[in-house]
């Protein structure tokens, strides 16, 4: 039971992740003055380079207890990139 | 970016903004064809021909609108700056460079996106792959994506008053949001006792 709810609860903040991520991020807009072009890209860069290096970690320790082969899960998950743009 | 596409003049100063959009949408894109090569290669959506070599053909198709479209605006800043080099007012700029002939084949591509990916949910919803929140959250906003699709194609981007919401729908980043989601839904169902 306590799994379920665990799971449920990280559902809920994956769903919402990139939009929170999104505002923190938004923060650093070269649209807005002051903010250079280079610094955005590069914690842009960095965000999604953590979330690629968690995301390998965690397939690589529990691989074996997903329902489905992990082969299309995390391309399909890292096009939240593209919200960002 | 965290902001719209500023289409005035103003883009001219800061073309790498543009760019930089683009060149993160393609890797998008990249992930999206890179995500279907993998499936269609595994068979993993378990289908037989011809249901297999349509869809693989309708994959393709949205990949090439992506691919067209974002090398399309891409080329923005370039176009704008051609076009004021030639003395024309920059203000006109938009109309002239999304015209009817991209509007048709954008708003065809995205409603081939969007199909596909409801498709896609409710396909791995009857593979048992994925839960029910995941096909019914991604047709409820792919709906809405086909109808701004639609909408925008029939008024050739002139939206009515008061529709002018359905614009949200057309972004090219909301397939990709479905396709997240998707992938949520597939990381984070519990193993069943069968698999």
């Amino acid at each position: 039971m306590a799994k379920q709810i665990l799971r449920t609860l990280l559902v809920f903040f994956l769903i919402f992740f990139p939009f929170l991520t999104g505002n923190l991020i938004a923060k650093f807009t070269p649209y807005k003055e002051g903010n250079s072009m280079t610094s955005y890209v590069l914690i842009l860069t960095l965000v999604t380079l953590a979330i690629g290096l968690i995301l390998f970690l965690i397939i690589r320790r529990y691989g074996q207890s997903f329902n489905t082969p992990v082969s299309g899960g995390p391309p399909s998950f890292l096009s939240v990139l593209s919200l960002w743009e | 970016m965290a902001a719209p596409p500023d289409l005035s003049i103003v883009m001219l100063q800061h073309p790498e903004r543009e760019h930089f959009r683009y060149i993160v949408l393609f890797i998008a894109a990249l992930l999206f064809g890179f995500y279907a090569a993998i499936q269609f290669r595994n068979n993993t959506f378990q289908l037989t021909n011809p249901l297999k070599w349509i869809m693989a053909v309708l994959f393709v198709l949205a990949f090439a609108e992506m691919i067209w479209e974002f090398s399309h605006h891409y080329l923005y800043p370039e176009g704008l700056k051609k076009w004021t080099d030639e003395g024309k007012n920059a203000d006109d700029f938009v109309k002239s460079y999304d015209n009817i002939h991209v509007i048709i084949p954008g708003a065809t591509g995205r409603l081939i996106q969007f199909s596909i990916v409801m498709w896609l949910a409710i396909r791995l919803y009857q593979l048992r792959k994925v839960k029910i929140w995941s096909p019914v959250l991604t047709c409820l906003i792919g709906l809405m994506g086909i109808i701004s699709a639609t909408v925008i194609l029939v008024t050739e981007m002139h939206l009515p008053k008061g529709f002018e919401f359905l614009f949200l729908f057309f972004i090219p980043g909301i397939p990709f949001i479905l396709l997240y989601w998707t992938g949520v839904a597939l990381l984070t169902r519990e193993k069943l006792p069968h698999n």
